[in-house]
């Protein structure tokens, strides 16, 4: 019977190794390109003519930008156009490295940890950036909410601290834990279904309505994440 | 349009969805709290003091972020209402 967590193993495909470091191509590193080049051809390929009636791709990728365009604006507000490149990027290349996850014998990138926690890192340093290049040293009275007294400065000061630190540690888990979740029973309900024999047809429907559920994840986790991104962002932009 | 009626399943997947966040924010917050208790710890050498208060803060972090979800989420029911 095979191993379930299988399917999140990296291997190497290319070895390549520069001054010590390991930096081979993996299967991992396959299905960014895979996702990098779909997200482009899709954009080439629906941009093409720019019709004043758009075709069906057309239609698509229109769809796709005024869906992040409409999501920065209600979230971040009146400056949402400076960061809809960043935020639309990373929609993208989240919903399609989950989407690309669901076609059966490929591999999904993002539930490994590294990656969501590298993504959210970029995230977290961007939005500290954003704030201290908005505010100056001014970003800093965001640890000590106004109307609090002196006194329990040194008890909200690190409270408030740790809150912003924990950042990107939720948000990383959040999106690599559900993709390895659903992953994972998938496949275990796959493995009752060979286990069963004839009553696996049972297990063969709850996992029907499983990897529909999937695909739901994988748009709303995609989603969650770039909206909590504008989210902080709206924070950092705004003063108290 | 007649009022759409309240869908009990649907209330019960916001909900799981609601837990597994809050859950997820209480935790990033305890894992940092406590690390950076420990790293803490390995330079001064008071241990055990600094996991403790380290711990104490981050669970008081992971309560904020908490009632920050739910705080945030009641407004915009609140909106919609």
């Amino acid at each position: 019977m095979d191993n379930p967590l299988h399917q999140f193993e990296v291997t190497t495909l290319i070895p390549i190794n520069v001054l010590g470091y390991d930096i081979s191509f993996t299967n991992s590193a396959l299905f960014m390109f895979l996702a990098i080049v779909s997200i482009f051809s899709l954009f080439y390929l629906g941009l093409r003519h720019r019709a004043i009636v758009p075709g069906k791709l057309q239609s698509l990728v229109e769809l796709i930008f005024e869906f992040a365009e409409t999501m920065t604006e209600e979230n971040i507000g009146p400056d949402s156009l400076k960061f809809l490149p960043f935020v639309l990027s990373l929609f993208l290349f989240i919903l399609f490295g989950n989407m690309l996850g669901m076609i059966p014998y490929a591999f999904t990138f993002t539930s490994q940890i590294i990656l969501t926690f590298a993504l959210a890192a970029i995230v977290f340093v961007g939005v500290t950036l954003v704030g201290f290049l908005t505010h100056g040293v001014k970003f800093l009275g965001h640890f000590m909410p106004s109307g609090v007294p002196i006194v329990l400065a040194p008890l909200i000061v690190p409270i408030e601290m740790i809150s912003y630190l924990s950042r990107p540690v939720s948000l990383s888990i959040r999106l690599f834990a559900n993709m390895m979740a659903g992953h994972t029973m998938l496949k275990v309900f796959a493995i009752f279904t060979i286990a069963l024999g004839f009553f696996g047809i049972s297990t063969i429907i709850v996992n029907i309505l499983l990897i529909g559920f999937e695909f739901l994840v994988a748009f709303l986790q995609a989603y969650v994440f770039s909206v909590l991104t504008c989210l902080y962002l709206k924070d950092a932009l705004s003063t108290h | 349009m007649p009022p759409k009626k309240p869908n009990q399943k649907d209330d019960l997947s916001d909900f799981k969805q609601l837990a597994f966040r809050a859950s997820i924010d209480m935790v990033s917050a305890i894992i940092i709290g406590v690390g950076v208790g420990y790293f803490g710890d390995m330079y001064w050498s008071y241990a055990p003091l600094g996991i403790l208060i380290g711990f104490c803060f981050g669970a008081a972090a992971g309560f904020l972020n908490v009632y920050r979800g739910v705080k945030k989420l009641q407004d915009t029911d609140s909106e919609r209402l």
